[in-house]
């Protein structure tokens, strides 16, 4: 139970949808969209989390969309993690989402509400940043389209009234060799102490990491570094952490020291299948 | 659009028949199945998604329902551990002793009941990873295993 009061909107079109959000918005109510629940559920029962007022937007139609057709992979905001699995449209995607929570919560979470929510991790995110994934997204000034690197800057950077909508991937990209690689401290349905996930692509990796940090991240500079021969494997791994956007976080998960050596030796392992380096 | 606000009566499926019920959009499913509903089959645990008593079907899909609200429920279909009353699985976990106070037992059977459903015979792994979805706090989890391993023999 929820112990605030709040309306719940079910929306049939994203324009239904992001014009009821305006129009709410103007009437000074704190709205919030919802698409699988389960975060603004238990954030809202431990007062974490207060609106006026939810839009449900799983029910719009290119929302609901998981195809594969000519050269594009298409995947509704709503589309639940264990579908994205089953289909396994993109391996490194079923990878990266299968080890999310636990296999009856990955019914209700859904693509789009695990890289937009407020949880830090965005696992799902990973795989998304290394292929380049683009976003559809709708809002005040209609349908976009965008490079999901351009939107993603710690957090999705949508506007308040903005949507996503879809996320479309380049088929090609997604038969690339890949690496992926979850830690947690004790059982696998905790949340991450570290997550990775890495493509090579013509030859260069790219590579994105979650939950060591603030925040996930894909990283030009690091990609440089992990590319680049002349560089000793240990001090790839020195330079890669210099690099860190912001330093490794301690928590009740683990130390930073700790992390780090959990990082290492994922990196280790990354390198090694991903560039057959010693 | 539909809207719901304040109190306002919705009609649940539930096992097969129609219940109407008068909640607001703050309610849980959990909530309104075992409080206005009166099945306590789904438990409340940790009402936090994380133990799994309180899971239930929803178009056959195994939900926890702690984190769905009732309102978003209408036109589906619901199942709880009172619809999957003598299944095979229950009749298990009677005959493998697959439970001790009993607490996690309805979201066990649901849970092991879908599983069931979607695979002849599933292998170790995918038994494992479906129920690591629910946690049980009494028996190690030998029982469970051995209820959801004699249906698996018998197909
Ligand atoms: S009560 Fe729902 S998962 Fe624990
Ligand atoms: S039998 Fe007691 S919690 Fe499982």
């Amino acid at each position: 139970m929820i112990s605030f009061d709040f309306d719940y909107y079910q929306a049939e079109t994203a324009e239904e949808a992001v014009e009821k959000y305006l129009e709410l918005v103007e009437n000074n109510k704190n709205v919030s969209y919802y698409n699988g629940g389960t975060e603004i559920v238990t954030y809202a029962r431990k007062d974490k989390m207060n609106f006026d007022a939810v839009i449900d937007i799983k029910n719009i139609p290119e929302c609901t969309v998981l195809e594969e057709n000519n050269n594009k992979i298409t995947i509704g905001a709503s589309i639940s993690l264990n579908e994205v699995v089953e289909k396994n449209y993109f391996p490194l995607l079923s990878e990266s989402s299968k080890v999310i929570a636990d296999h009856t919560t990955r019914n209700q979470i859904t693509i789009g509400g695990n890289i937009t929510g407020r949880l830090p991790f965005k696992e799902a995110l990973l795989p998304l940043l290394v292929v380049e994934a683009q976003v559809k997204t709708y809002g005040k000034e209609g349908f976009k389209t965008r490079p999901i690197n351009e939107v993603f800057d710690k957090r999705m950077k949508l506007a308040k009234e903005e949507i996503l909508i879809q996320i479309i991937i380049d088929k090609e990209k997604t038969k690339l060799p890949y690496y992926q690689e979850r830690k947690v401290k004790q059982s696998d349905t905790d949340y991450p102490i570290m997550h990775m996930a890495a493509l090579k692509d013509n030859g260069n990796i790219k590579f994105a990491l979650s939950s060591l940090c603030a925040f996930p991240f894909r990283n030009k500079e690091i990609e440089n570094i992990l590319n680049d021969d002349s560089i000793s494997r240990e001090e790839k791994m020195n330079q890669t952490i210099d690099n860190f956007p912001v330093p490794i976080n301690s928590n009740l998960r683990g130390g930073k020291e700790y992390k780090e050596m959990i990082f290492r030796n994922s990196l280790n392992d990354c390198l090694d299948q991903l560039r057959g380096e010693k | 659009m539909k809207a719901y606000t304040n109190n306002q009566e919705i009609t649940l499926k539930v096992n097969g028949e129609n219940y109407k019920v008068v909640v607001k959009p703050n309610e849980t499913l959990l909530n309104v199945i075992r409080e206005k509903i009166e099945m306590t089959g789904p438990k409340p645990g940790c009402e936090n998604g994380d133990c799994g008593a309180c899971t239930v079907l929803v178009d056959e899909t195994p939900i926890k329902s702690c984190m769905a609200l009732a309102v978003d429920m209408e036109d589906k279909a619901i199942t709880t551990v009172e619809g999957l009353k003598n299944t095979e699985i229950q009749k298990a976990f009677i005959d493998k002793e697959g439970y001790q106070c009993g607490y996690c037992t309805s979201g066990f059977i649901v849970k092991a009941y879908s599983l069931l459903e979607n695979y002849e015979k599933p292998n170790q792994d995918t038994v494992e990873e479906w129920l690591s979805s629910n946690l049980c706090r009494c028996t190690g989890y030998e029982g469970i295993e051995r209820a959801v391993n004699k249906v698996i023999k018998n197909r």
